[in-house]
């Protein structure tokens, strides 16, 4: 479990974060989502350990990061978005050399390394230097290496950024496995869609502080909505004046989009009909719409 | 392990860092072999084969009379000797046990000595030996020392041709004493700390009363104390004003005699090659520090279970025992190649002072490097701030120090590794008026204060 205290941090004099408090619980995923510069990165790192908050605290199972920093750490993997590492290295050698730094001796270490690439899908490629990856590659192995302890809590910064549709897909499912496995995960990212597929709750922040922290479910609820949307074969200018009487009505060439809708559906459709009604379809909003609300204080 | 310990062991023993000792070793050879140079010694001279005797003409006979032995003062015995004239053999014997040997042949103007042991070869030209004696109408035994080594003519060994009495005296390394009369003689041998060869302020610091049995060689160790300046020879119940022997400007450090000179070469190379050698400290500390902190590897490090502070000790320690050694070595690698191959043995309390030169100055831009590296981080700019540092204490200041005058005094207490102009002048034998407290001060202020300063801003620093 991660739980984050009122942590505040300057560089020089801009302040980033300001009293940023939330948690992660065992077996949960929660989206880290906000615009560029927002504080996502620099929360995580101060999270990972490498960076110090200038006030508050950061818990990693009871642990204090700032408190007890080797102890914490021992319980905390972490995804960074750039690859931080010697790229001259070979990928093995250098899964060896940071698994030395827990203690693992150099024979365990190779064969937790040959497990855990096979495991993250470098199987094959443990001989590469490191600056031969693609950046998916690159991933795969920050993954590969924030696995070595066999933490319980995992921060999984911006991953999804650059990578392919596979890499987009292992990594969700990566997320998925962990959680089922009981693991916290905080997870930022920019594709907020796929935020949206696998989190349980949603931790949105904006200029250095947390505006809101919303459950999926809620999340759910507000996304839903009551605008239809109507393709039509043929329209002309009583198509609206029909629609005005269901809520109000807005034509996009073929596409009539009927804002609050107020009626049934099936005398619609009947109204319709002299206009070849070819699809009827509910309007979701998504979790950007529910972001942006949210930043610019529409909910 | 723990992760401290880990680190520690790692940055010690990265590729860089070994690489850094086998270059250190390699310089400390080459400096070696460029003293040998730098002293017009051929490989020839400085075999490890010493011969000294004595040519005794009698009517058309020539008798010669002579010892070998090493460099470290040990008779060498079954050594082959022969007489030549004009290149062919005309009589040869062997060593005995105390490395004596004596042969008799007809004079011929063109006579020489060969002497060979094991692969080593010394020659004298006896016939010139005696046409000197023949101008010198009342001298009857005439004696000729070779000494074949390095140092034979201006360096580690130190000789006392005591022709009055007919008796050769050589020093060898390790205090050891080779001694050869040619006539029967009780003498006094004084060991004496002199201004001058003969001044009234000379103080004897050791006195041994010998007694020479005519042509037999005496190998004496003796406990040369600190101080002896020269060697004074006189015999027992005689004159007191008969001639004293000595040399001048004999520096004796404790444990071998060595000259200025050889040190002095010694020195000077080694002076020149630490104006460059801290640029691969520069790069050590580059690789080890500013470069990982820099692409953002140190970040990568610091989420493990590992704390800045531990980081940072573990790296600069772990730097700062690479410059140490790397210092051990530049200077035991010339005094292992000076004893391998010419029997000279340094001192360990000179090693350990020479020791201290390349270290405290190692240890200067180790930490100079690391205060750049903590407050910069941009690995190039750090690179090339050190080199510019390098360049301007150890070439440009001194260079300035030149032309307003001021350069002893910058040398001696403000640029990095001002000690070294104390241990220069502890070596060398130099009387220089310095104030030992003020330039070990510098020497450490110099390595402490980057030190702490890079400490404390890489502790309040975000990696």
């Amino acid at each position: 479990m991660i739980v984050v205290e009122r942590i505040s941090k300057r560089f020089g004099s801009r302040k980033v974060l300001d009293n940023v408090s939330f948690d992660v619980k065992d077996g949960e995923i929660a989206g880290f989502v906000g615009l560029n510069g927002a504080g996502k990165t620099t929360t995580i790192r101060i999270l990972a350990g490498v960076l110090t908050p200038n006030s508050g605290d950061v818990l990693i199972d009871d642990i204090s990061i700032v408190k007890e920093k080797e102890k914490a750490s021992m319980h905390v993997g972490w995804v960074p978005e750039l690859p931080l590492f010697d790229p001259n290295a070979k990928a093995l050698d250098y899964f060896v050399f940071i698994a030395g730094y827990y203690g693992i001796s150099k024979s365990d270490a190779l064969s937790l390394g040959k497990r855990l690439f096979e495991e993250v899908g470098l199987a094959g490629r443990e001989k590469d230097k490191l600056r031969n990856y693609s950046q998916g590659m690159k991933r795969r192995f920050l993954l590969a290496v924030s696995l070595i302890s066999d933490p319980k809590n995992f921060l999984f910064d911006e991953v999804l950024n650059g990578l392919d549709p596979e890499g987009i897909q292992f990594f969700r499912d990566m997320a998925l496995k962990l959680k089922k496995e009981g693991k916290s995960v905080l997870f930022s990212s920019h594709i907020l869609s796929e935020v949206e597929s696998i989190a349980d709750k949603v931790i949105f922040i904006h200029q250095g502080k947390i505006l809101r922290i919303m459950e999926m479910n809620e999340i759910r609820k507000i996304v839903k909505s009551n605008d239809l949307k109507i393709i039509l074969g043929k329209v002309d200018d009583n198509v609206l004046s029909i629609a005005k009487s269901f809520g109000k009505p807005e034509l996009n060439g073929n596409t009539l989009i009927i804002h609050d809708f107020n009626g049934e559906l099936s005398e619609l459709s009947s109204k319709l009909s002299p206009y070849e009604v070819l699809e009827v379809s509910r309007l979701k909003n998504s979790l950007e719409d529910v972001f942006f609300k949210i930043i610019n204080g529409e909910l | 392990m723990r992760p401290f310990i880990y680190d520690f062991k790692k940055t010690f023993l990265r590729l860089t860092s070994i690489s850094l000792l086998f270059l250190f070793i390699l310089s400390g050879v080459g400096i070696a072999f460029e003293t040998f140079h730098l002293m017009h010694i051929t490989p020839a001279s400085y075999e490890n084969l010493n011969v000294e005797g004595y040519v005794c003409p009698s009517g058309n006979k020539v008798s010669v009379y002579g010892i070998a032995f090493n460099n470290n003062g040990k008779p060498i015995s079954s050594a082959l000797v022969c007489v030549l004239s004009s290149g062919n053999v005309v009589a040869s014997t062997r060593t005995s046990a105390n490395g004596f040997f004596n042969l008799t042949v007809n004079y011929s103007p063109y006579l020489s000595l060969l002497v060979k042991y094991n692969g080593l070869e010394r020659n004298v030209n006896i016939s010139r030996i005696v046409g000197e004696l023949q101008n010198n109408v009342n001298s009857q035994v005439v004696s000729v020392t070779i000494y074949p080594n390095i140092f034979s003519n201006t360096s580690c060994f130190y000789n006392v041709n005591a022709c009055w009495y007919r008796i050769l005296v050589s020093i060898m390394c390790q205090d050891n004493l080779v001694i050869f009369s040619s006539k029967n003689v009780n003498i006094s041998m004084e060991l004496v700390h002199s201004s001058g060869i003969v001044g009234n302020k000379s103080v004897v610091l050791k006195q041994i009363n010998l007694y020479l049995k005519k042509f037999t060689p005496v190998y004496a160790t003796i406990e040369i104390p600190q101080g002896v300046t020269c060697v004074v020879l006189e015999p027992i119940n005689s004159s007191p004003n008969n001639q004293q022997i000595g040399l001048n400007n004999f520096k004796y450090i404790k444990g071998t005699a060595i000259y200025c000179d050889t040190m002095n070469n010694f020195l000077t190379l080694l002076h020149i090659f630490m104006l460059f050698l801290p640029y691969t400290i520069i790069y050590l500390a580059y690789i080890s520090f500013s470069r990982p902190r820099s692409i953002g590897e140190m970040e990568f490090i610091l989420a493990r279970p590992i704390t800045k502070r531990k980081i940072f000790i573990s790296r600069f320690f772990s730097n700062a025992l690479i410059a140490v050694l790397s210092s051990v070595l530049i200077v035991l690698a010339p005094a292992i190649t000076f004893n391998a191959i010419a029997g000279l043995h340094i001192p360990l309390q000179v090693i350990f002072l020479l020791v201290l030169i390349p270290m405290s100055l190692l240890l200067t831009y180790l930490s100079i490097t690391y205060m750049y590296s903590s407050i910069i981080k941009s690995s190039g700019t750090v690179q090339g701030l050190g080199t510019f540092t390098l360049l301007f204490l150890e070439v440009i200041l001194p260079l300035i120090g030149i032309s307003t005058s001021t350069y002893e005094t910058l040398m001696q207490y403000i640029t990095p590794a001002s000690i070294s102009c104390y241990i220069y002048s502890l070596i060398e034998g130099c009387n220089v008026r310095i104030n030992v407290g003020l330039e070990i001060t510098s020497t450490l202020l110099w390595i402490i204060i980057p030190a702490i300063i890079s400490y404390l801003e890489f502790k309040i620093r975000d990696v």
